[in-house]
Formats: C-alpha cells, structure tokens, sequence
C-alpha cells in the first residue's frame, strides 16, 4: 500500500522487461487510445509524428543465424533529478509533482517555445505540427477524461497522470487517503499482453517494481547523463544493454560498432 | 534656445530615387508577411521544422541579430559610462541598428512559439529557473530601453522639434541617458549571457552542454563575450555601407577604425577563452557523457563548422583588425568586420542547429534540417524591416552629428 | 508573476529574479516619469534652452524633409 503523506516519498515508476517485449506495439495503440493522441491520415513522416510511446527495435549486428532484435518501448522516463524539460520550460507548463515523482504537462499553459523538446535526451516530447482531427466516427470514441491538445503545444506521456487523480478520488470517496496496489495503472502497462511492462512505487516493497529495479538485469537509458529516469527496463543480453548508453569512448560499445542498421 | 536658422543643410536624395529604393525592401517584407500570416493561419507545419528540429533558422538568426545588436548597449556602455567620446560620431546609428535587432528578433520569435498569443504567459507563469525566462524578461525590457534611447534621436526632427513639449523631452531624455545605458548593459549581461546559457545548460544534450561557475555555464560568458566582439563590428559596416550607398562622408574614418580595432581586441580574448573552452568539453564534458569528440561532426555539420568559426571567421578577422595599415584600408576594413559578423552566425548557427542534429540516445540517428521558404522569407522580412526602417532613420533623423561638417 | 497568480511561490529563486525585475522597471519608469515632468514643467515655463553639448543639431528650416 502507498500512502500519500510526504513522510513516505512516492516515486511512481515503470519496469519494462525487455526479454519478454514482443514489439507487439498494443501498448503504443493504447497509449494512443487512452490519450486521445492524434494521428495523421499519411503518418510516414515520423519526424513530426505524434507518439507518447514509441518502439524501438534495435539489433545485435550479428549475421544469420547469429542475430538477434529487441524491442525497447519508451514512454517518458520521468526524470527524477532535475528534471530536464521542467527546469527549462518559461512557462512552468511542465510540472514535477513532489509527491508522486509524475512529470505532467499543463497542456493549457505550453507557449510552443518547444525548448522542453530540445532540453529532453530521450526524443519523448512531440509538438502538435497539426489541428488535431479524427475521422468522425473516432470522435465518439475519443477518451473523455483526457483533453486533446490543440496545434501548436507541446505534449508527452504523463504515466497517465489522469488515471492517478482518477484513483485518487476513488480512494477518497472509499474514505482512504492512500492508493492501494493497482488503483493506478498506466494504459500501457495495462495492455502489454506478455506482462512485460510494471508499474508501481519504486519506494515500495508491496509493489513488484521496487524488487525489480534492484535486479542484476536492470538498467536505464542514458545513465551517465544523470537525469535519474524513473522507467527502468531488464534484459539478460548484454548487446541489449549495450544499446542504453552511448559510451562512444569504448570502441566495444554498441554505439559505435552497430551505428547503422538501426529501425524504429 | 537654440537657433534653428544656423544650422547647415543635409542634402538627402530625391523622393522618387528614395522609394525605388525603398520598394525593392517594401517587396520582400510582403513576401515575409506572407510567409508570417501562412506560418500563423496554417501553423508550424509550414516550416522545415520538426520534434527533432525544434528550433530552426528563426533561432538562429535571432540569437545572430541580438548578438550583433549588442553595438548598441556596448557603445552607450562606452560612451555614456566610460565616456569614449569617439563613438559619439555614431551612437545614434549604433542605437537604431539595436532597436532593429531586438524588435525583429522579438517579431520573429512571437511567429516561432506555437501559440502567439500564450506569448505573455512566460511573464505571468515565469519559471524563474529556465535561462529562457531570463532572456524573455530581459529583451522584452531592453527592447523598451532602446525606445527610450531613440526617442531623442526622434524628436530631434525638425518638424517635431517644433512641438515643445516633445523637443524637451527628447532633451530630458538625453539628458539622463547615463541611466538608460547602464540599464541597457546591465539587461544586456544577462540576456546576452542567458542565450548562451539556454544552451550550455542542458545537461542532457552533450554537444552544447558545458560546465561553468554556479548556476552559469561558460557558454553564459562566451555568448557575452561574442556579442561585444560582433556588435561593435556590425555596426562599423552599417555606418560604411550607409556612406557607400549615399555617397557621403558620415563619420570620421580614424573612427571606423578605433572601432573595428575595439572589436578585434575583444575578438582574440573571445577566441581565446573559446579555444580553452572547446578543448575541455573535447576532453572532458564530452568523454563523461559518453561522447567523442569526433561523434558531433558528421555531414554536413561537419568539422568545416569548426574550422569556419574558429580560423576563418574568427582569427582571421581578428588579424586584419588589429593590423593598423590593413583596418585603415575600406577593403580590409569590410572583411574583417564581415568575418566577424559570419563567426558569430556561425557560432550561433552550431548551437541552435547542431545540438539538435546530434542524437543523444543511441538508437537515434543523425539528422539534417532543411528551412522552408516561409521560413527563408521571414529571415528576408527581418532584413528588410531593418533596411527601411535604417533608411527611414538616415533620411529624417540625424542618425550621424558630424555629417555636414564632413561634407561642408 | 504577482504573489496572486496560482504556483507562485515564495523562493530564493523567486525572491532574486523578481527583486532584481521590479527593481529595473521602477529604475526606468522613475525615470521616465523624471523626464515627463521636467518636460511639462519646462514646457510651461518656457525654461527650455537645451545643452546642445549632448544634443545633435537640429536640422535647417529650409531642409526638405521628404528628401
């Protein structure tokens, strides 16, 4: 059980288990769902494609029958440490909620400066290019509790912050003022259907998260830039490991031998 | 009071030759409001911008043009401060080159954010941690310092000087401008400096990341640095090609000298806290983040910008201006104030464009941008303003004291 | 912005950045208001002789202004 006091310091987290990721892609699907995250009719460009959550497929460089592919989900990361996008955004239209560790976009505030996208490593922030539209039909099924983002703002994967307060009102209106295991869960991880992706607080024993993390197969994106991610992954391959750092200066690294052959 | 009788004529050219002139300017700029009005109806989609190219050819070239506006806080800084009594020849000129720079940079930054009218939200919801902010207060503020400076320049018109209460305050104003220009350089530090703060402090984009002293990366100090170094060489070209098109004699020439050397000095000080600064990061930030030096320069920003910003326009210019005989030479004189000028574009361009060029995450590729020509047309709109609203000042103002002098 | 305006917050960062914003507006608008008042006053008291040492000269009546 998680408690909201400040006492005991919520850090809501997210392990993805790399081994198990099929790069089924139902977790982006439903991130999209769940977000009311727009699409293009042609979305060939993904340079300027919306995804709160996007997959990448790296590869191990090796020739048949030798190789290997992975996939690496990546939603936000939810830096914990000075957090990049929130320290730079002039409009405190990105917020670090100290009770919950949930990185979130006030979506309302963003001016478009779009400096929040150039201060994140992890490519996670999308500017909307476009007037958000669906096709009529997929209007009716647009999700009522997420406000689509107009053109011209900036928008990310907030671990589904609306599900948070969701639960948190649940809670109270049941008279508790904490959250119990698996009040909050991200779409996401709800989907994955190999039960690859785990979600809890990393300071809580009770969740699976908080034994994960500590686990010899652990590891993050870009640790030595200190941006202390709250998304961890596992994986019992070392080239997959290799993958999360660019550690350029090691010849050995994956960076600099497997630079090319890279799809996402 | 004094008499307006005694004073000599300034012969400007013909009306018609003036709006030809001003016509071929007047086009581009309706191509540029084109490109603003198709930037603002449809959207950012317009441009060559995308999530990997977050800030394009508008950042450039505003972090360009407020770099080179610094003559303007840096020559009243040296005249009303330090009273360097040779820039009176062009403070006027230098003023006006200014406010041009930071008007159109402020206008083509509100086509730049997304929602134009949020604009005012960085005010009201500041984020005083973001170096952006603080550049955001800080030219807004001395956007409307340079108003204050040009308004006696302004109302030392003759038609105006007629109105009495205007042609005083335009005296009262000079007469405290002391104020203005300290508070001028004061904004000026830290808006200068933030530019390059914006950039040295994001921890996680290693080609433009540095460390520094307290919350202030070396970039804060070499954007400083730069701008000072620019400034005053902009401003010695605008003054020569001014007497070039008119063909008149506006300034005394050992002045354009003293201030070409000015930027010079201020150029190999620059140069050299850059070079220390370059090997560092190469060596050290660089390594820690897990890069090689190597890893940033790829096609096309390849090591050729380096070399451009650090040999070719930098000590290169650098020479020719310290150099009395070749500064005191029109020739040389252009170039070395042009490289100058190109060094620090090409500084800002490496900044805006190739920190975002370079993947960070390894699975990313190295990307390449290529600016729309609504993007290229606001960029001409910006020149194009700044060329009328030069030409304007030239011909209605007294932009240079000396002038009949010279050419009685 | 103001200490009204939701999420301000009363900080080092904030008590620094602002200080340092209100005191360079009020550093220009007393100035400002310095010289709007000395500008009527002299308006009206017809006090206007002015210090050509700063001052650029005006320019000759007979000067075409539209060139």
């Amino acid at each position: 059980m998680s408690t909201e006091s400040p006492q005991q310091s919520v850090r809501y987290g997210m392990v993805i288990d790399l081994d198990k990721c099929t790069g089924c892609g139902n977790c982006a699907v439903a991130c999209h769902m769940e977000n009311n995250v727009p699409f293009r009719t042609d979305e060939s460009d993904k340079s300027r494609n919306m995804a709160w959550l996007r997959i990448y497929k790296v590869k191990n460089g090796a020739e048949y029958p030798h190789a290997r592919v992975a996939y690496i989900p990546r939603p936000c990361m939810q830096c914990d440490r000075h957090t990049p996008c929130v320290s730079v955004c002039p409009a405190s239209a990105t917020n670090y909620d100290k009770s919950t560790g949930l990185v979130d976009q006030i979506n309302t505030r963003c001016i478009g400066c779009r400096y929040c996208m150039a201060a994140c490593p992890y490519m996670v922030r999308c500017f909307n290019w476009w007037d958000p539209a669906w096709p009529a039909d997929a209007e009716k099924y647009l999700n009522p509790d997420v406000a689509p983002r107009m053109r011209g703002v900036v928008e990310k994967c907030t671990f589904c912050s609306h599900r948070y307060i969701q639960a948190k009102n649940r809670a109270r209106q049941e008279g508790r003022n904490y959250l119990e295991k698996g009040d909050y869960i991200p779409a996401c991880v709800e989907a994955c259907p190999v039960e690859a992706m785990h979600f809890g607080d990393l300071n809580d024993p009770e969740y699976e998260v908080a034994h994960l993390i500590k686990s010899p197969r652990a590891f993050r994106l870009l640790e030595r830039l200190h941006t202390e991610p709250k998304v961890y992954y596992l994986s019992s391959h070392e080239w997959v490991r290799r993958w999360a750092d660019n550690d350029a200066v090691n010849t050995q690294s994956a960076y600099s031998q497997q630079r090319q052959g890279v799809e996402s | 009071m004094s008499s307006q009788t005694d004073m000599p004529t300034l012969q400007r050219c013909s009306a018609p030759k003036f709006l030809l002139w001003l016509s071929f300017w007047v086009l581009l700029l309706l191509w540029g409001a084109y490109g603003a009005f198709l930037c603002l109806y449809k959207g950012l989609n317009q441009t060559g911008m995308n999530n990997y190219f977050v800030f394009g050819v508008w950042i450039t070239v505003d972090l360009a043009i407020i770099a080179l506006g610094a003559g303007a806080f840096f020559s009243g800084f040296l005249f009303y401060v330090l009273r360097f009594n040779f820039l009176k020849e062009l403070i006027g000129a230098a003023v006006v080159v200014g406010f041009i720079c930071y008007s159109g940079a402020i206008g083509m930054l509100t086509i730049d954010i997304g929602q134009p009218l949020r604009g005012y939200f960085s005010f009201w919801h500041a984020n005083v941690h973001s170096m952006l902010t603080e550049v955001i207060f800080c030219i807004t503020l001395y956007l409307f310092v340079l108003t204050i400076e040009f308004v006696p320049l302004i109302t030392e018109n003759r038609r105006i000087r007629e109105m009495p209460f205007l042609r005083h305050l335009g005296e009262n104003l000079h007469g405290i401008m002391v104020v203005f220009a300290l508070v001028g350089t004061f904004l000026s530090f830290f808006h200068q400096g933030s530019l390059g703060g914006m950039f040295g402090t994001l921890f996680a984009r290693p080609f433009s990341y540095r460390t520094g002293v307290a919350i202030w990366p070396w970039t804060f100090f070499l954007f400083i640095l730069s701008a000072i170094a620019a400034g005053p060489a902009l401003t010695t070209l605008v003054v020569w090609a001014t007497q070039k098109i008119t063909r008149r004699r506006l300034v005394n020439r050992p002045t354009l000298s003293r201030l070409a050397k000015l930027s010079a000095i201020l150029l190999v000080i620059y140069l050299v806290l850059k070079a220390a600064d370059t090997i560092y990061w190469a060596n050290f930030t660089a390594p820690e983040m897990g890069f090689r030096f190597t890893d940033f320069y790829k096609s096309p920003y390849g090591m050729w910008l380096l070399f451009g910003e650090f040999y070719l326009f930098g000590l290169v210019p650098a020479i020719i201006l310290l150099i009395p005989r070749a500064r005191d030479n029109d020739f040389w004189l252009v170039i070395g104030c042009l490289f100058t000028c190109m060094g620090i574009v090409l500084n800002r361009f490496s900044f805006t464009i190739q920190t975002l060029a370079v993947p960070v995450m390894p699975f990313e590729k190295f990307v390449v941008y290529s600016p729309t020509w609504q993007e290229w047309s606001i960029v001409a709109a910006v020149i194009s303003y700044g060329v009328i609203l030069f030409s304007l000042a030239y011909r209605y103002l007294h932009l240079f004291p000396r002038e009949a002098e010279l050419n009685g | 912005m103001w200490p009204t305006i939701f999420e301000f917050s009363w900080d080092t960062g904030h008590m620094i950045f602002f200080g340092v914003f209100y005191a360079v507006v009020i550093i220009i608008a007393t100035s400002l208001v310095y010289a709007f008042a000395k500008s009527i006053v002299d308006t009206f008291s017809n006090n206007g002789s002015f210090d050509d040492r700063h001052a650029h000269k005006p320019m000759d009546k007979n000067e075409t202004l539209g060139g």
